[in-house]
């Protein structure tokens, strides 16, 4: 057991699984990577994460309507969304009020993640 | 159409005439002329006035249905049918003293005289007949007898009398004690004779008589005076002097009682004026002309000055009537058809002295005055407005009954009252079932209050032109409906309806959700396989694989390079199109546009002094905060900006300004570079266009900023433009956003 925070991070490109575990184990987290909702439900069964950073378009299960079923699960995760798909503001801060930290587009930048990442933890 | 339109002539025609024909009625039944209607075709009679029955004795009867020359009475002047013809053919007859027979045997003479008129398209023939006998023997009888006085008094309301000078002594006739309603106890003189007379009339009967007595000299005058029985009476006094020796000896006169005559006189002047204020007023052009192929104008009314929009009637008046004519020769068509017809109707098309085309329905009939001369009487009606209405209507008629949208119209109750076929097609309702229904039958459930609600607010006088809503046809489908809605309202200003367009935008509708799809898959895809390769290329970069060497690091930058341009051109087209459709998401909140603007320059700052430009910045102060999605005008200040110091090769400056405007904000952006030809100018926001494809490799522009940046502007309601004096003597852009601006409402 290490003591390392756990992120649980869902898309369904497995590239960008990759460099995004690349750069969060860089900085010293522990990813966990899923590439669908139905894998991502099961990890969330098995394992406490301190961050989960959540895809929209995914073709099983559309990142909100995941975000929906973890909060069934377990009230109180945090999540980041990551997604090349732009939100107005007003989306945004309805967003924030269901407990959302964060609303990445991608492509990002390296620090910017990293920086993002860091702050919702800390929160 | 052409029989619309006579209907419409006679229509008009039969309400003046209605209006003509009360007021001739009248005159007719009035009249103290005996007055006979002949039909024009077939000399019967068809009207006769009470005048002529109690003049000839014959009831009316007698004579209606009878010709002409089948009565007995008239058998001097038209004796055969040969004779009617001829006095059809010359059209006016005049005969000066006719002897006719009355009913009970005695022959009495008359002067007759016709006329031929149309009352609407009937052609008939008038005749006056004015019983002269008691002219007549008057006449014979005062040519028979010297003794004026005498025979003067024999004759009803005729009196005489006789000053004499000598005996100082006045003697009156029978006749003129009963004028002055005086009993035969009365002793007339001069004064007491003259006492009668009112105010104005006693001047001049005093002078008259003084001049009779002094110089000889005949009177005839016509004077008001007041019977003994305080009967306001006009009275004619005729008077001559009988001389003896050259001396003066007697006044002897003719007195009348002619109170009814100038009674008849008055209304006839009435009448007189009463036709001439129709004249002066009438709405349509009348007017008098003589014939022939130019013609000359007798007389216009005023309608005809302004109809012909002539500054005066003489100004009209100096023209020959054919010159009136859209088609001169057209003139000595109508003249010659109305000789020989007698009448002309036609439609013809006029040129006014401003040159405007005008239709017009004339009706012009031949008239002979009493020298035998011919002239012609028209009516000339305007009818450019009805006909251009109609034309406008019938061609409305056609859009409406066959437009591919649903026109329906609803009364106040939300009784549906006319259904096109477009409605028909759409709702598959027949006409006949959607005339039965209720407006918001057409409603889905669901929407039934909502259409109830808006008739409501409609009513209530909200202006409401046109939203998106759902319709049910009759075989339960629903469809996407975009309806716009007009107020009908009725002369007095008060609403009776509500005229409905229904556009099916169903298919529109669909095609819209697919392009959105399409416009969100694509950006998905087209970026998700860049964020690994950006994502490796820094990971490459920051070292986190090894130490790269030089050719190696020079190969991941130019990858990470590409990348960001491959980037910008997705974000770039993505935009683009988004914007075009109104599909771009935006933030507007409250910003200050310096701020932003000064942030920009500050992003470009380090670029700039690498380049050797000059940057100046000037915000004016206390600008007002204007509604702004804060991301996309720094896109805008970023695009602009970067265009500015590629086009400004080498040393030069760029100067943003920030003013404030009347009502807005404007921001100007201008370099000392390279310049714009007036072609290029023109093709600046024109996705894709690039002046210079070697500057926008190094700067890494995709031909789309400026395009981007119109977009961006023109949602915010602004306005941007490019100028240039020419190439080599640098560029300005400037762009305003208004202070009043209402964001589109997102759907």
């Amino acid at each position: 057991m290490t003591n390392k925070l756990r992120i649980l991070h869902v898309d369904d490109e497995p590239d960008i699984l990759k460099v995004v575990k690349t750069i969060l184990d860089k900085e010293g987290y522990d990813v966990v990577s899923a590439e669908s909702g139905k894998d991502a439900l099961k990890e969330i069964v098995k394992n406490h994460f301190s961050l989960i950073l959540l895809d929209v378009m995914m073709p099983d299960m559309s990142g909100w309507d995941l975000f929906t079923r973890i909060a069934d699960i377990k009230k109180g995760y945090k999540v980041i969304f990551l997604t090349v798909l732009e939100a107005s503001t007003k989306k945004i801060k309805e967003m924030k009020k269901s407990g959302i930290k964060d609303y990445i587009t991608k492509p990002f930048d390296r620090a910017d993640l990293v920086a993002r990442v860091k702050k919702a933890i800390a929160s | 159409m052409i029989k619309q339109k006579k209907e419409a002539i006679d229509k008009s025609n039969e309400l003046s005439l209605a209006a003509s024909e009360l007021r001739y009625r009248r005159l007719f039944e009035a009249s103290r002329d005996g007055n006979l209607i002949l039909d024009y075709d077939t000399g019967k009679v068809i009207d006769v006035n009470p005048f002529l029955t109690e003049l000839l004795g014959f009831p009316r009867k007698w004579f209606v249905g009878k010709q002409l020359w089948e009565l007995g009475a008239f058998r001097d002047i038209a004796q055969s049918k040969a004779n009617f013809l001829k006095l059809k053919k010359n059209r006016s007859v005049h005969y000066d003293n006719l002897p006719m027979e009355t009913a009970d045997g005695r022959t009495i003479s008359v002067e007759f005289y016709t006329n031929v008129f149309g009352v609407g398209d009937k052609k008939v023939i008038q005749c006056n007949i004015r019983d002269i006998t008691e002219r007549k023997q008057k006449e014979e009888t005062f040519e028979k007898s010297k003794h004026l006085l005498d025979e003067a008094g024999r004759l009803a309301m005729v009196g005489g009398w006789e000053l004499d000078l000598v005996k100082n002594k006045m003697i009156w006739t029978d006749a003129v004690y009963r004028i002055h309603e005086v009993g035969r106890n009365f002793k007339p003189t001069v004064e007491t004779g003259i006492n009668f007379y009112t105010p104005d009339s006693k001047p001049i009967i005093t002078d008259a008589v003084k001049r009779a007595i002094e110089k000889g000299r005949p009177f005839d005058v016509q004077l008001q005076l007041i019977t003994a029985k305080k009967n306001r009476i006009w009275v004619r006094s005729v008077g001559e002097a009988i001389k003896e020796n050259g001396r003066v000896v007697k006044i002897r006169g003719v007195f009348q009682d002619i109170t009814e005559r100038r009674k008849t006189e008055v209304s006839l002047s009435e009448a007189r004026q009463h036709y001439q204020d129709l004249f002066e007023n009438a709405s349509i052009g009348l007017l008098r002309s003589t014939p022939g192929p130019e013609g000359a104008f007798i007389d216009v009314n005023p309608a005809m000055v302004r109809m012909f929009e002539a500054k005066s009637r003489e100004q009209l008046m100096a023209l020959h009537p054919s010159t009136i004519y859209w088609d001169k020769s057209q003139r000595k068509i109508i003249s010659d058809a109305i000789m020989a017809k007698g009448f002309a109707k036609e439609e013809i098309k006029y040129k006014t002295l401003k040159g405007n085309l005008i239709w017009c329905h004339i009706y012009s009939v031949k008239k002979i005055d009493a020298n035998g001369k011919v002239y012609f009487d028209s009516t000339i009606e305007d009818f450019t407005e009805r006909k251009r209405k109609e034309e406008e209507a019938s061609r409305m008629v056609t859009v409406v009954r066959d437009s591919n949208d649903a026109i329906t119209i609803q009364d106040l109750k939300g009784n549906i009252i006319a259904w096109n076929r477009g409605a028909e097609r759409m709702f598959g309702y027949s006409e006949k079932d959607a005339l039965k229904m209720k407006i918001w039958q057409l409603a889905p459930s669901y929407k039934a209050k909502e259409q109830r609600d808006f008739n409501r607010r409609i009513f209530a006088g909200e202006k409401v032109t046109s939203f998106e809503t759902q319709r049910m046809t009759k075989d339960g489908r629903t469809l996407d409906i975009w309806l716009t809605v007009t107020k009908l309202v009725d002369n007095a200003g008060k609403v009776i309806g509500i005229a409905a367009t229904d556009r099916d935008i169903t298919d529109r509708k669909r095609t819209e959700e697919v392009k959105d799809q399409f416009l969100n898959t694509t950006s998905h895809e087209l970026k998700s396989p860049l964020i690994p390769i950006k994502s490796q290329c820094q990971l490459l970069l920051d070292g986190d694989y090894g130490v790269l060497n030089k050719d190696q690091r020079e190969a991941v930058e130019m990858i990470n390079k590409n990348e960001d341009h491959l980037e910008k051109l997705v974000t770039d087209v993505l935009d683009i199109s988004k914007a075009r459709t109104n599909k771009l998401k935006f933030n507007f909140e409250k910003a200050d546009l310096g701020t932003l603007v000064r942030d920009s320059v500050a992003n470009i700052k380090i670029v700039a002094k690498k380049d050797g430009i000059a940057l100046s910045l000037k915000i004016a102060p206390a600008l007002p905060r204007l509604l702004v999605d804060t991301k996309r005008i720094t896109q805008v200040m970023g695009n602009l900006l970067v265009n500015a110091l590629k086009n400004t090769p080498g040393k030069g400056t760029v100067a943003v300004e920030v003013i404030k405007t009347k009502d807005g904000v404007q921001v100007s952006i201008h370099d000392t570079g390279i310049g714009m030809d007036k072609l290029t100018l023109e093709k600046i926001f024109t996705p894709f266009f690039q002046a210079d494809a070697g500057l926008n490799r190094k700067y890494g522009g995709t031909g789309l900023g400026l395009s981007i940046c119109k977009e961006f502007v023109e949602s915010h309601g602004g306005t941007i433009r490019g100028l240039s004096e020419g190439l080599k003597k640098g560029s300005t852009f400037v762009f305003t956003l208004p202070l009043k601006f209402k964001p589109r409402i997102e759907t």
